[in-house]
C-alpha cells in the first residue's frame, strides 16, 4: 500500500474543519490527479500526507509509516512541491548542490537535462528571472530527487505551452520509473493527458476516485442542441454550440470525454459512479 | 548519509541562504553606538567626555563589553528571526529544513547548532575583533581598554542570545504567537518559586540595635550598606548576607527546566 487513509480529520486553530473523514487508498504508482473546489483541503492533504501538518485524528499511512513522526526513511522516499514555495534565490545549479545531497536518489545529470529541456538556465539566479522560469527549476529540483512518491500543487501554473507539455513528459517518465504522483490542481485539462486517476475532494471528504481508464467507459459525452429533458438522470453543462451532456450509462458518445465538465458533473451533478449505488438526486444544469 | 552529515547539509544550507550583510550587522551597531558615544556629551566625572570638546574620550572595558554585547544581542535577534522567518514559517515549505529529510533530533540539533554557536559566533566575534583590531590605530584623544579585558563579553552576549533563544524563539517555532502567553506564564511561575524559595536560600540574621552594632565582632559578613539605620531606633535590625552562591543554583535550575521544556515544545509542535 502506498498511501492509505482512514477516517482522516483536520482542523485549523480557529476551528475551522477542513477535512472531514478523508478515506483514500492508492495501491500502485501512477499519476492521480486531484481536484477540488477552493479551500476544500487539497493543499492541507498533500501537507498532511507529506508530514508537514498533523491530522486532527484519523489514521495515514504513507509507504507504510506515519507521516507525522516523521521517519527520515519515508521523508527520503518523498518531496512535496508547494503552489508557492520558498525556494533560495539562487542558480539552480547552486540549490541542486546544496539540497539535492538530502534526497538519496537525486540525479544531479536528471535536473540539468530537464532544465534544459525547459529551456532554463542552470547558472542564472532565480531572482532575476521570470515566474515561468522559477517555476520550470521549482519542477526540476522536484523531479531529479526521483522519490518515490511526489507530491505537486498547481504545478502548471506559470508554464507556457512548451513547457506544460514538457512537464508531462517528464512526468510520464517518472511514472515509468515508478514514481507514484499526486497532483492536486485546478486545471484538469492540462493534467488530463497524463494521469492515471481522478481524485475528487468535496465537502471535506474524498467524493469520487477513479482510474481514467473506467471513467472514460462508464461516462458517455454527447454534444446536443437541447438542454436535458425533465427526469434525465444526466448533467448538462452549457458550451459554445449547444450543451455538453454527461451520462453514466457506459455508451458511446458524440463528444470527446472532457475532465473538467466530469468534475462539474460528479459534484453539482451528483452524477452516479461505477461501483456504486446510482445517487438518486439529479441536477439538472 | 550519517546524521552528522545532515546535520552539517542543514546548517551549511542555512548559513549560505544568510545574505553576507548579516555578518556585518554587530559591526554596525557596535560603531554607531561608538559614534554616538564619542559626539553625545557625557559626564566629565565617570570619565567620558566629547572628543568634539577636545577632551580625552575614556572607555573603560565594562563600557566596551556591555556595547558588544548589545551588538551581538541585537544583531543575534535580527541573525536568528531572518533564520526564524525563512526555516519555520508556516506556509509553502518546499527546500527547507521542515520538508527535508531530518529526522526530529537532526533538526534539533542543526537548530542549536545554529542559533546557539554560528548565530552567536557571528555576531560576536565580528564586533570583538572591529574593538581589537581598531585599538592599535585608534586617536590618541580616545582610550580604550586594551583586548586582553574584552573577552568576557563574549561570555555575557552569548548567555543574553541563549536565554533569548531558549525563552522566545524555540517555543515560537512550536506555538508561534501563543508563546507569549507561556512565557508570562513561566517568568510568574520563576519569580513567583524565587520569592518562596528566597528564605530557604538566604540567611538573614537579626542583629540588635546598639551603638557599636558595626564593629561587632560576633557577626561575620556585615556591611554597612546592608544595615538600615532609622530615626527612631528599634530593637533589632534585619540584616540578609549575600546568597548569590544559592541564588545562582536556583535560577540555573529553573533555566535549564525552560531550556527542557522549550525543547520539547519544539520537537512536537502540532502545526507547522
Amino acid at each position: 500500500m502506498i498511501i492509505q487513509a482512514n477516517a482522516l480529520h483536520h482542523t485549523y486553530g480557529g476551528g475551522q474543519e477542513i477535512l472531514k473523514g478523508v478515506n483514500l487508498t492508492i495501491k500502485q504508482s501512477g499519476i492521480t490527479g486531484l481536484c477540488a473546489p477552493n479551500g476544500e483541503g487539497k493543499t492541507t492533504l498533500l501537507k498532511l500526507i507529506a508530514g508537514l501538518q498533523f491530522p486532527s485524528s484519523g489514521q495515514l499511512s504513507v509507504l507504510g509509516q506515519t507521516p507525522s513522526s516523521r521517519p527520515l526513511d519515508l521523508l527520503q522516499r518523498l518531496y512535496f512541491l508547494p503552489s508557492e514555495p520558498f525556494f533560495p534565490k539562487w542558480a539552480p545549479r547552486k540549490i541542486a548542490a546544496y539540497y539535492g545531497p538530502f534526497y538519496p536518489n537525486f540525479n544531479n545529470r536528471l535536473f540539468l537535462e530537464t532544465l534544459n529541456e525547459f529551456d532554463a538556465d542552470p547558472d542564472e539566479t532565480l531572482d532575476k528571472v521570470s515566474f515561468g522560469q522559477k517555476r520550470r527549476a521549482q519542477l526540476a529540483f522536484a523531479l531529479a530527487t526521483r522519490t518515490q512518491i511526489l507530491l505537486l500543487d498547481e504545478p502548471t501554473i506559470g508554464l507556457d505551452i512548451q513547457g506544460k507539455d514538457q512537464f508531462r513528459r517528464t512526468l510520464i517518465a517518472g511514472t515509468e520509473a515508478g514514481q507514484t504522483i499526486i497532483i492536486a490542481t485546478h486545471l484538469l485539462s492540462e493534467i488530463a493527458p497524463v494521469i492515471d486517476h481522478v481524485m475528487i475532494l468535496n465537502q471535506g471528504k474524498i467524493h469520487a476516485h477513479l482510474p481514467l481508464e473506467l471513467a472514460q467507459r462508464f461516462y458517455s459525452f454527447n454534444l446536443t442542441t437541447q438542454p436535458l429533458p425533465y427526469g434525465d438522470k444526466g448533467y448538462a453543462r452549457r458550451v459554445p454550440g449547444g450543451w455538453l451532456t454527461v451520462h453514466a450509462d457506459g455508451r458511446q458518445g458524440n463528444a470527446a470525454f472532457d475532465l473538467e465538465t466530469l468534475y462539474l458533473a460528479l459534484t453539482d451533478g451528483h452524477l452516479p459512479q461505477p461501483g456504486f449505488d446510482a445517487n438518486p438526486k439529479t441536477t439538472n444544469a | 548519509m550519517s546524521s552528522i552529515k545532515r546535520i552539517y547539509l542543514a546548517c551549511r544550507a542555512a548559513v549560505a541562504e544568510l545574505g553576507l550583510s548579516n555578518y556585518f550587522i554587530s559591526s554596525g551597531i557596535l560603531i554607531g553606538m561608538a559614534v554616538l558615544g564619542v559626539f553625545v556629551n557625557q559626564d566629565s566625572d565617570s570619565g567620558m567626555v566629547s572628543a568634539l570638546r577636545k577632551e580625552y574620550v575614556f572607555w573603560d572595558p565594562e563600557t566596551i563589553i556591555t556595547q558588544i554585547a548589545i551588538a551581538g544581542w541585537i544583531s543575534g535577534l535580527i541573525v536568528s528571526g531572518t533564520l526564524y522567518n525563512r526555516w519555520y514559517k508556516e506556509e509553502n515549505q518546499a527546500v527547507r529544513t521542515l520538508s527535508l529529510p531530518l529526522s526530529h533530533g537532526e533538526r534539533f540539533a542543526a537548530m542549536l547548532s545554529l542559533y546557539l554557536i554560528y548565530v552567536p559566533l557571528v555576531c560576536l566575534i565580528t564586533p570583538l575583533l572591529l574593538a581589537i583590531a581598531v585599538y592599535p590605530f585608534i586617536s590618541s584623544t580616545i582610550m580604550l581598554p586594551a583586548p586582553i579585558y574584552l573577552w568576557e563579553a563574549l561570555a555575557i552576549g552569548w548567555l543574553a542570545h541563549a536565554a533569548t533563544c531558549i525563552f522566545w524563539l524555540f517555543p515560537s517555532i512550536a506555538y508561534g504567537k501563543r508563546v507569549a502567553f507561556a512565557l508570562i506564564g513561566m517568568i510568574a511561575i520563576a519569580i513567583l518559586y524565587s520569592n518562596l524559595t528566597h528564605t530557604n536560600v538566604s540567611t538573614v540574621a537579626s542583629v540588635p540595635h546598639i551603638a557599636t552594632a558595626m564593629m561587632g565582632q560576633d557577626v561575620v559578613g556585615l556591611s554597612d550598606q546592608s544595615c538600615q539605620l532609622g530615626d527612631s531606633p528599634r530593637a533589632v535590625v534585619k540584616v540578609s548576607f549575600e546568597t548569590k552562591g544559592n541564588l545562582y543554583v536556583t535560577v540555573q535550575l529553573i533555566l535549564a527546566s525552560l531550556m527542557l521544556a522549550a525543547a520539547g515544545i519544539a520537537l512536537t509542535r502540532k502545526n507547522v
